[in-house]
């Protein structure tokens, strides 16, 4: 448990690091901001921002009215060039929300939806990568 | 006595909703905020929104089934959300673990 502690108070800007939620959702998270109580995080693939208590690693999330519990469960940091396709992700997907923010019934190209070689090699990368190394 | 003019109404029941009231309760959003539920009923019964183009299952097939997946603004069936990242070339076990961080569903 203080391993757990120290992982938790490691965490920095710009991190990437994994939760769990009750549902068995991969919470990719990309560290926004650390407070002395708080990280917050947003999730690469669908942009929503989570607040992790800082001490537990613990965060709520309320989707379509249900509310699931999200753990911090792996803080071990990626290969660069998986990280950097974390990020092109996270990059991809917030272009979509600005789009959509403009224009609701924007749609994204083929190209913007469809996922690349090395997007699908980096995304079932991370898959087997946090749960072989948990903390 | 003087009435100050912006002093009109309070003392009407006026129905606070600020978050430091017992009474306070989140508005109902689409992504939440209502009453949560302890169980997957709700997200149980989202519905399949098809996927962008032409080939959802909107036009036929599954269409308004459970969705599981939050992909590009849309809720989507496992179909869907395959399709929509066309990778419906893949084995199964790799389209599931390639789509957990899109989950909205119960597992």
């Amino acid at each position: 448990m203080p391993d757990r502690v120290a992982a938790l108070r490691n965490i920095a800007v710009g991190d990437i690091f994994h939760a769990e939620a009750s549902n068995g959702a991969s919470l990719i998270c990309l560290t926004l901001s650390v407070s002395e109580k708080t990280i917050r995080a947003r999730n690469v693939a669908t942009q929503i921002i989570y607040d992790f208590d800082r001490a537990t690693g613990n965060a709520d999330w309320y989707v379509y009215g249900t509310r699931y519990d999200c753990k911090v469960d792996s803080v071990a940091p990626l290969p660069s060039d998986i990280h950097q396709i974390m990020l092109d992700l996270d990059r991809k997907h917030r272009e979509v929300e600005y789009r959509l923010a403009e224009n609701p019934d924007w749609t994204p190209s083929p190209e913007q939806s469809h996922f690349t070689k090395d997007e699908i090699r980096g995304l079932l990368f991370v898959d087997k990568f946090y749960e072989d190394n948990q903390i | 006595m003087s009435t100050y003019p912006l002093e009109w109404g309070w003392h009407t029941s006026l129905q606070s909703n600020q978050s430091s009231t017992s009474e306070w309760k989140p508005k109902p959003t689409l992504l939440g905020g209502a009453e949560p539920n302890s169980d997957n009923q709700q997200v149980a019964q989202l519905k399949c929104e098809g996927m962008t183009g032409s080939s959802g299952c909107q036009f036929g097939g599954s269409y308004g089934a459970s969705a599981m997946y939050n992909q590009n603004g849309r809720k989507q069936c496992f179909d869907c959300a395959v399709k929509e990242r066309a990778i419906d070339g893949l084995p199964g076990d790799e389209q599931v673990r390639i789509l957990r961080p899109h989950l909205i569903g119960g597992k």
